[in-house]
């Protein structure tokens, strides 16, 4: 077993885990939006 | 030819419930992992990091081998969909190498003492995020659609042949990196956690793929309306 203590590493790393994927499923979304919107104004349509 | 675009789109109706359901079945198994697993007999607790580690890697995999099957599928109908599709597909799987990276690195430091080393999978890995990097870069270099995904589509085909290399690079090569484990090889409990959560990346990055196709079409009709205004002389304003 090593010495050093785990918890700081597995805190670190599924925090990035969870906020990277957050991150980029938010981002994604915002993404949606703008080209939905960005579509409708120009007379396209979004069924 | 490519077909041509639509400037309509149909929204997909799965996505936004699915994505939920993907995001419980994550929360579930990342909790449950942490929570419930014990620690190994020689890396102790740190081994809940392979929980978001290995499947990461895993998925990442999986989102080269569908940049693959989608570009040769371009090439084949010059159906831009596909393109679409392996464009997509290539920007999660960056996504998720860029973390498996990052991951093996807060792994490394208290197993190995050292941040990254210029070990065969650690290298080659790292290789992979470039030649990905790389082939989103490249889809900007031009306008002309055609072009753009055909370009695309060849490094998506021969990028892909680095996907074997990194899977194989443990055996192939001398590498502090561990050899791939069975669930021979691993108590049962590990194993099952490994399969909840790489289910788990799976959904997720199921969920991300049809967002970022879904997003990838509106910008794709988006362009070709502006094209039909600009035909038609109306006037726009961007």
């Amino acid at each position: 077993m090593f010495e050093t203590d785990p918890w700081p590493y597995i805190y670190a790393a599924f925090g990035l885990s969870w906020g990277v994927l957050t991150g980029y499923a938010l981002l994604l979304l915002r993404r949606r939006r703008s080209a939905e919107d960005a579509l409708r104004e120009l007379g396209g349509g979004v069924e | 030819m490519s077909s041509p675009a639509a400037t309509s789109i149909r929204k997909p109706r799965w996505l936004m419930p699915f994505g939920a359901f993907a995001a419980l079945f994550f929360i579930a198994a990342q909790t449950a992992s942490l929570m419930l697993s014990q620690p190994d007999r020689d890396m102790g607790h740190l081994q809940k990091i392979m929980y978001v580690h290995v499947p990461s890697a895993w998925i990442a995999m999986i989102a080269f081998l569908v940049v693959f099957i989608t570009s040769v599928l371009y090439l084949i109908r010059r159906d831009m969909k596909y393109d679409l599709l392996a464009a997509s597909a290539a920007e999660v799987g960056v996504v998720l190498t860029a973390l498996t990276l990052a991951l093996g690195s807060i792994w490394g430091r208290p197993t190995w003492g050292i941040w990254w080393t210029w070990d065969p999978r650690l290298t080659t890995t790292a290789v992979l995020l470039l030649i990905y990097v790389g082939y989103l870069a490249l889809r900007s270099f031009t306008d002309d659609e055609d072009r753009r995904a055909r370009w695309a589509a060849a490094v998506g085909i021969l990028g892909f042949l680095n996907v074997p290399v990194v899977y194989m690079s443990v055996r192939w090569w001398r590498t502090i990196h561990q050899v791939q484990s069975t669930p021979d090889t691993m108590d049962s409990f590990y194993a099952m956690g490994l399969r909840l959560n790489a289910f788990a990346f799976l959904f997720l990055f199921i969920f991300f793929v049809g967002l970022r196709y879904y997003v990838a079409r509106l910008e794709h009709a988006r362009s070709a309306r502006v094209e039909q205004q600009a035909l038609a002389g109306s006037e726009i304003h961007v």
